[in-house]
């Protein structure tokens, strides 16, 4: 499988962001959605998605409530704030704009 | 929105810490549990989910560390966590902690104390309408500065542009205040109607003095001092409009200060309105006050000082009295502290040495115990604790240790300046506001933490550099620790050696100034002589006949006493201060006039002090009012004046100058007399003339007693009773024992030859804990080695040889640093030194050798123990 690619910081908080725009999921639901999603190249393990979490919920982009899981057991659900879903279109952009940048760098250079 | 998300997380994050810890341990078991089932649906039997999942997952602990760290207040949390750990490791420790405890509160008391005066009486703000405005005006002649002529002002005042106000002060005004109570001698200060503007202040109770009053018989009205309000007038504000006898005479109360007023001194109990005679005013008297101006908002003292330059070159020109005489203006607080900021800048310059050797000391002692527990170090950090992890909690170990230090410190010095003040020579001005206050705590406070900074530097250089490989093999006990820290740790010892060995060679010569000048032959014997002062009111004894009557009566009342051996009067006691000047010529010698230092005395003055008679004869009843003059002079004027021949039989005279349009008749020299200190013991007085005082009458006169051993204390009482049976209004005041007074004139050198004295011994002492510190740590690290080379045949003698000589070395190389800073620091000293110079050798010397005595001391017991090490032992235990 190779080494995992290193996500840093400011990745995963996108990341999480996304895949929560939709309907609210817990930790353990976030890190598999990301690693299907990515087919299996991004694995994020849980040393960096619950400080993550925290981080975010701390900075108000994301709230978290206790809610039941698919297998009946008490989770942690978290969703995007209004303020969180501003802050994820932004970051996007932003991503857009840096990846779209790099690309052309690697292509033209 | 997200400001409420933000405020909500946070807040549970601080209140309910381990709320928050619970709700992330489910969701780590939710976690585990959900990826067991997903391996378990992608068919792996139970145990092999479960331990794939374990794999997956690793360690959780790191997580709850991780997310702890982010939250919020999570770093002042454990900063708290580890300080409270700190307080534990304290008293479990309790040898240690006293011992380093003890050197902060040392430090900082140290410091607190000192940079309490300094500040109170040097840097502190005067207690005045924006005081960086007022500037004291002096005359400058080519000889000095002095008082301002009145009339100068005048113009001064029409003429210039610069200042809001000119105000003149008479400093020394003392009355007898009658009336209700004890006859009492206070202090007043006759000051001009504007002085009070120009100061920026106003009486708390009734007026200021009116221009009005400034006018010759209009000025009997009297402001009170808060003091005196109080203790004499029990704080009655129906005084104001009452009339209270000063002198004699009745004085109308207008005001009363406030108790934050005591200008020119703490001393002044009364102000009058300064009259100026009109002599004065026409230039045909001299003149002499002391000016106190405000510079108008925004004029620099520099701008003021060149109008002013223009206005006295003017008045030069005008008048021949002003020939050569100039303005100087001095900024009002920096001429008011400037003959004493530099004694006490090197008090500061002393205390803060000891305060860096206080600091390093402490440092020398963190590291020690930071190295003794680097295994504990070493493990934790081979268990993942980050660095800077192991160098916050050093930090927040020696927390406990600082506070506790620097709050005793500062308690201590708060004692001290209690203790201290009291005992403040007279010279000090502003000594009564000294305390701690709040600057000065802040002060104390930046000390302490450069101190602890300094303090904490050198163990977490340790921790940080502390290779984990080394720690974990080496087992943390066999493992030298490497040169460098061993060098780190003789360097702080070398520089407080370095430090202390100057603070010590000052205090050798400020000892050796004060042996000289307290071994210095004052010319009197003080032993068994009580003083007493006494001010003759004019008002009452209106010419010089009735107080000569007056003095001669008391005189011979007290003589009768019991237990008084002798009695005599002087109008200024020895060794109280500047000389009293006569202009005067000598008969048949060179010269014109001269000033000459002179007294007036009754005939028992000399027996009852004990000045010897050299030739010819002392006053006697020859000596009538209307007798041919006489005086006496001193040997040493005799031998500058007639170095071949008797002085006894020529004549002096005062000489014409100024008021004195003519010189007075000769007056024969009847004798000569032993020569008198008169200005202090360590100044060279020049000679002496003394008048009779049925011949030259003053109304003001020091009283001296000579009693039967042991009765000096106990003759108080029966003088003052027969003084006031003569006249029960008359005031007796400053009542001193001679030694008393001699104490008194030499209490700054005495004061800080005692603080210099204690600020390096308590450098020393921390020098030999120092020195110790290392040898014992060093000793105790080479076990090993001593074991093996007594193992291979060095004798134990050679062994401990060893190690006094490293003592011995760091010793050396601290004198030679230290004795090049000394060089420095004692040259500026020289100003405070009598009788034995900055340079001196033997100073140098004894310092030096104390230091390397207590070296010495320090290395012995480390070099015992060193030579007990035994071989079969040490080797065995590795």
């Amino acid at each position: 499988m190779g080494k995992p690619t290193d996500l840093v910081q400011g990745t995963v908080d996108l990341l999480i962001m996304k895949t929560i725009v939709l309907e609210p999921m817990h930790g353990w639901a976030i890190a598999q959605r990301i690693r299907q999603l990515s087919d299996d190249i991004l694995q994020l393990p849980q040393g960096s998605l619950y400080p993550a979490l925290q981080r975010l919920e701390r900075q108000g982009w994301i709230t978290a409530d206790w809610g039941t899981s698919d297998n009946n057991r008490r989770a942690r659900f978290y969703r995007l704030t209004r303020s969180g879903k501003k802050r994820l279109e932004h970051e996007e952009a932003a991503w857009e704009r840096l990846s779209s940048g790099i690309g052309l760098v690697l292509k033209k250079a | 929105m997200r400001w409420h998300h933000r405020l909500v997380v946070t807040l549970r994050e601080w209140f309910q810490p381990s709320a928050r810890d619970q709700e992330l341990n489910e969701e780590l078991r939710f976690h585990f549990d959900r990826q067991v089932q997903a391996n378990v649906e992608a068919g792996m039997p139970l145990e092999q989910a479960r331990r794939a999942a374990a794999l997956a997952i690793g360690n959780a602990e790191p997580i709850r560390e991780a997310s702890r760290d982010a939250r919020a207040g999570a770093l002042l949390r454990q900063f708290i966590r580890d300080v409270g750990y700190g307080m534990r490791l304290m008293a479990k420790a309790p040898g240690f902690s006293l011992a380093a405890i003890s050197i902060v509160a040392l430090g900082i008391g140290a410091v607190t104390a000192i940079f309490s005066v300094v500040y109170g009486v040097v840097l502190k703000p005067l207690p005045f309408h924006e005081p960086e405005r007022l500037v004291q005006v002096w005359a400058a002649y080519p000889a000095g500065r002095d008082g301002v002529n009145a009339a100068d002002r005048r113009e001064w005042q029409v003429e210039n542009t610069v200042f809001e106000g000119i105000a003149l002060i008479n400093n020394l005004a003392n009355f007898n205040l009658t009336g209700a109570g004890d006859p009492e001698r206070i202090l007043g200060a006759r000051i001009s109607a504007n002085l009070l503007p120009v100061l920026g202040v106003s009486p708390f109770l009734g007026r200021n003095f009116t221009e009005e009053e400034d006018e010759i018989g209009r000025e009997r009205v009297v402001i009170l001092s808060d003091t005196l309000w109080r203790s004499r007038f029990a704080s009655d504000p129906g005084v104001i409009g009452k009339p209270i006898a000063l002198a004699g005479v009745p004085h109308v109360v207008v005001g009363v200060m406030g108790p934050d007023f005591q200008y020119p001194t703490r001393e002044h109990r009364v102000w009058t309105p300064l009259t100026i005679n009109p002599a004065e005013l026409a230039r045909k008297a001299p003149s002499g006050h002391r000016a106190v101006a405000r510079l108008k908002d925004g004029v620099t003292i520099a701008e003021a000082q060149s109008q002013m330059n223009v206005i006295a070159a003017r008045q030069a020109e005008r008048y021949p009295m002003n020939k050569g005489i100039g303005v100087e203006l001095a900024g009002m607080q920096s001429d008011f502290v400037s003959g004493v900021s530099r004694g006490l800048y090197i008090m500061l310059a002393a205390v803060g040495s000891l305060l860096i050797v206080a600091a390093l000391n402490l440092a020398g002692l963190m590291s020690a115990r930071g190295a003794a527990r680097s295994r504990e170090t070493g493990v934790r950090l081979a268990l993942g604790a980050s660095r800077a992890r192991v160098v916050l909690q050093m930090a927040a170990e020696i927390v406990p240790i600082l506070a506790l230090g620097g709050v005793l410190g500062v308690v201590a010095a708060a004692w001290a300046v209690q203790a201290v003040v009291p005992f403040a020579p007279a010279t000090l001005p502003r000594v009564e506001n000294v305390a701690v206050d709040r600057y000065v705590l802040l002060g104390s406070f930046l000390v302490l933490s450069a101190a602890g900074l300094l303090a904490c530097v050198l163990p977490a250089m340790q921790a940080w550099r502390m290779d984990v490989m080394t720690v974990a093999r080496g087992g943390g006990r066999g493992a030298t620790p490497p040169a460098r820290q061993a060098f780190a740790r003789s360097a702080l010892v070398v520089t407080q050696i370095a430090l202390s060995l100057p603070l010590l060679t000052a205090a050798v010569l400020l000892t050796k100034t004060f042996t000289a000048v307290t071994s210095t032959d004052p010319g009197f014997r003080a032993e068994q002589v009580v003083s007493f002062h006494l001010a003759i009111p004019r008002s009452k004894y209106r010419d010089d006949r009735r107080i000569a009557e007056y003095l001669t009566a008391m005189l011979g009342r007290v003589e009768g006493l019991p237990d008084v051996i002798a009695a005599g009067m002087v109008n200024r006691l020895p060794l109280s201060g500047n000389d009293q000047m006569a202009f005067v010529e000598f008969e048949h010698t060179s010269g014109e006039g001269r000033l000459q230092a002179s007294r007036v005395v009754t005939s028992g003055y000399f027996r009852t002090m004990g000045i010897p008679l050299v030739e010819g004869r002392l006053f006697d009843e020859r000596d009538a009012a209307d007798a041919p003059g006489v005086a006496l002079i001193d040997a040493q004027l005799a031998t500058e004046l007639w170095p071949d021949q008797s002085a006894v039989g020529r004549r002096v005279r005062f000489a014409a100058r100024g008021t004195l349009k003519q010189a007075s008749p000769w007056l024969q020299i009847a004798g000569v007399v032993g020569h008198v200190k008169h200005e202090g013991l360590d100044r060279n007085s020049t000679g002496q003339i003394y008048w009779h005082y049925l011949q030259n009458t003053q109304d003001r006169a020091a009283l001296v007693v000579r009693t039967a051993v042991g009765h000096s204390q106990a003759i108080v009482a029966p003088v003052i009773a027969r003084i006031r049976e003569l006249d029960g209004e008359q005031a007796v005041y400053d009542v001193r024992t001679l030694e008393e007074v001699r104490d008194r004139s030499v209490a700054s050198r005495w004061l800080s030859m005692m603080l210099v004295g204690a600020f390096a011994s308590m450098a020393l002492l921390l020098c030999c804990v120092g020195v110790y510190g290392v040898m014992a740590f060093g000793v105790s690290r080479q076990r090993r080695e001593l074991g093996i080379r007594l193992a291979l045949g060095a004798t134990r003698r050679a062994v401990a040889r060893s190690v006094v000589s490293r003592g011995l070395t760091l010793a050396a190389v601290g004198s030679v640093i230290g004795l090049v800073i000394a060089a420095a620091v004692t040259r500026a000293m020289q100003a405070f030194l009598y009788g034995v110079t900055a340079g001196d050798v033997v100073s140098f010397g004894v310092a030096t050798v104390a230091v390397v005595v207590v070296a010495l001391l320090a290395s012995y017991l480390p070099a015992r123990s060193a030579a007990a090490v035994d071989p079969a032992v040490t080797l065995r235990a590795e």
